[in-house]
């Protein structure tokens, strides 16, 4: 009996302390991070100082919407899987990344002069999400796709002569022509796509906490914590999401 | 319906590759991220065998109870096994340091473990965007890599200062004065006495010059870049090889490494005081604080 009593003590105690604890789920399709346990160190670590948050990064599409289920959720999502679940599971979009000052980017399919729609397409883009918006371009392209960890990556492979195409953000194609002109000046861009918002922070949280879910993610550039993570996303900052961007993104209100 | 798909099946089972993944130590962190991203691109059906711990003959004894169409053998230990016991087999490779070395016939296909030079230059330049001279020390041994710098620098306007030494020489530290980094490359002479590494540093930490390296163990000595082949990226550029093998698609048998890794040590940069390109900074895959 007296053992039963202080199993319901600790099952308790352990139902109070975990209570409160508010989840950021992570999933994007713009980085191709294969280090999650950095990740998660970093932004549990960074996240610490602001209450009690648990950080949770996923690579599939099907198991992270499972968790988007939940109510008092953070989510980091891409702008286009935004659009098309914010309304579905109630997501509010409350911040966007920002690079080279600009809040949207641009999608190019880049290869050698002269070079014909087939072979090795280097990306560093999830799969899916690169075969998905290539498709758009061209709907009957025989691309071997192959993951590298950063868009200079696949820049330089085609380059070099190691792939053919490369699909990246035109800013990266822009940092390459900085840092060789020359190699640069052999590539042309075949395909480009419309400006699309880069990755958001949405949430479910109640108002009360949106000023708190502002403070977290617009101090990361301050922090060393939250400067690391930053890098790990390939972003320079976090930004506030005007009402004219909302407008734009869709979803709720 | 059922029985017809099944036999299709059966029979296309017969006619697929037998694939086998040959792993010279699993438990290598190097070569464990390589075989995983490989099995997790690899569509076809395959085995794995480890080999670390297994004697000569029960590797020779397996190779020939198995015999697979295709051998992916990851570090040199395995390439050497599948060469010595099955040579008449396709053979893959990966991870094996200077593999022009070793004996090949036509059917061997693999990934290097050294990058493009263009490519160190390039990630230097994006985060040292003012770098206009760069040293090297190299050897006999390493004369084509060196070549290979300085074609790729005269593209991009840099100009590489090489000292040539042989096992007797030390290095003329007045050489690599008045340049904006020092590019440590794999050399046998250079690397063959840890007190001369050590000294190199120190003398080129003096001087406030940065060091590149192709490996991250030079961290330690004060490398201010570590510039090497992304484990990961090597596995799937193999699945990818052996799936143009088998549908007779023309690709290079013999390939550079795509991904890069790159460390960057902001510790050791401040401390020189050498400027850096901050908005480049999202192309190193760590910071050193």
């Amino acid at each position: 009996m007296e053992k039963i009593k202080y199993l319901l003590v600790f099952l308790l105690f352990c139902t109070v302390s975990f209570a409160d604890t508010k989840k950021v789920y992570f999933y994007t399709t713009e980085t191709n991070i294969n280090n999650f346990k950095s990740l998660k160190i970093n932004f549990d670590q960074y996240l610490s100082s602001f209450g009690d948050y648990n950080f949770q990064a996923f690579n599939k599409k099907e198991t992270f919407e499972k968790y988007l289920k939940e109510e008092d959720i953070i989510v980091i999502l891409s702008s286009w899987h935004y659009k098309q679940i914010s309304k579905q599971y109630n997501l509010k979009a409350k911040l966007v990344a920002l690079k080279k000052e600009s809040i949207t980017d641009t999608k190019v399919l880049i290869g050698k002069k002269g070079a014909k729609y087939k072979g090795t397409l280097t990306t560093a883009f999830s799969s899916k999400y690169t075969k998905d918006l290539v498709s758009k371009f061209l709907p009957q392209n025989n691309f071997e796709l192959l993951n590298v960890p950063k868009e200079i990556d696949a820049l330089m492979s085609v380059g070099f002569g190691l792939s053919e195409f490369a699909f990246v953000s035109k800013d990266s194609f822009k940092v390459l022509q900085k840092a060789n002109s020359f190699l640069a000046s052999k590539m042309e861009v075949y395909k480009e796509s419309i400006p699309t918002f880069r990755m958001v922070v949405a949430s479910k949280l109640k108002e009360k906490y949106n000023k708190k879910i502002i403070d977290i993610f617009t101090s990361m550039n301050t922090n060393t914590n939250g400067q690391k993570i930053l890098s790990m996303l390939r972003v320079d900052d976090m930004v506030i999401l005007t009402k004219n961007n909302m407008k734009q993104l869709g979803g709720t209100k | 319906m059922k029985i017809l798909i099944t036999i299709t099946l059966l029979t296309l089972s017969l006619y697929a590759s037998k694939v086998l993944v040959l792993n010279s130590n699993n438990t290598i962190k190097k070569y464990q991220s390589i075989q995983k991203s490989f099995t997790e691109n690899f569509k076809q059906p395959y085995t794995t065998l480890d080999i670390s711990k297994m004697s000569k003959n029960n590797i020779k004894e397996y190779l020939y109870d198995e015999y697979p169409d295709i051998v992916y053998t990851i570090g040199t230990k395995a390439y050497s096994y599948a060469n010595m016991f099955i040579p008449e087999k396709t053979i893959f490779f990966s991870s094996i340091i200077n593999y022009k070395r070793l004996k090949s016939t036509d059917n061997r296909y693999g990934v290097s473990n050294e990058l493009h030079s263009g490519m160190n230059l390039t990630l230097i330049k994006s985060l040292f965007n003012t770098t206009k001279k760069l040293s090297i020390v190299y050897s006999e041994y390493t004369h084509d890599l060196y070549k290979n710098f300085k074609q790729n620098a005269q593209m991009m306007d840099i100009e590489i200062i090489g000292q040539k030494i042989s096992k007797e020489d030390s290095i003329d530290i007045e050489q690599l004065k008045n340049t904006d980094g020092f590019i440590l490359i794999s050399d046998p002479i250079l690397l063959n006495n840890e007190n001369k590494i050590i000294s190199l540093f120190s003398d080129l930490k003096e001087l406030k010059i940065p060091i590149f390296a192709y490996h991250e163990l030079f961290i330690k000595f004060g490398a201010s870049l570590v510039i090497s082949a992304d484990n990961p990226t090597i596995g799937r550029q193999v699945s990818i090889m052996i799936e143009h093998y088998e549908k007779n698609n023309e690709f290079q048998k013999l390939q550079l490494p795509m991904g890069t890794n790159v460390v960057f040590n902001k510790k050791v940069i401040k401390e020189l005081g050498v400027k850096y390109n901050k908005s480049a900074l999202s192309i190193a895959n760590k910071i050193i604080e």
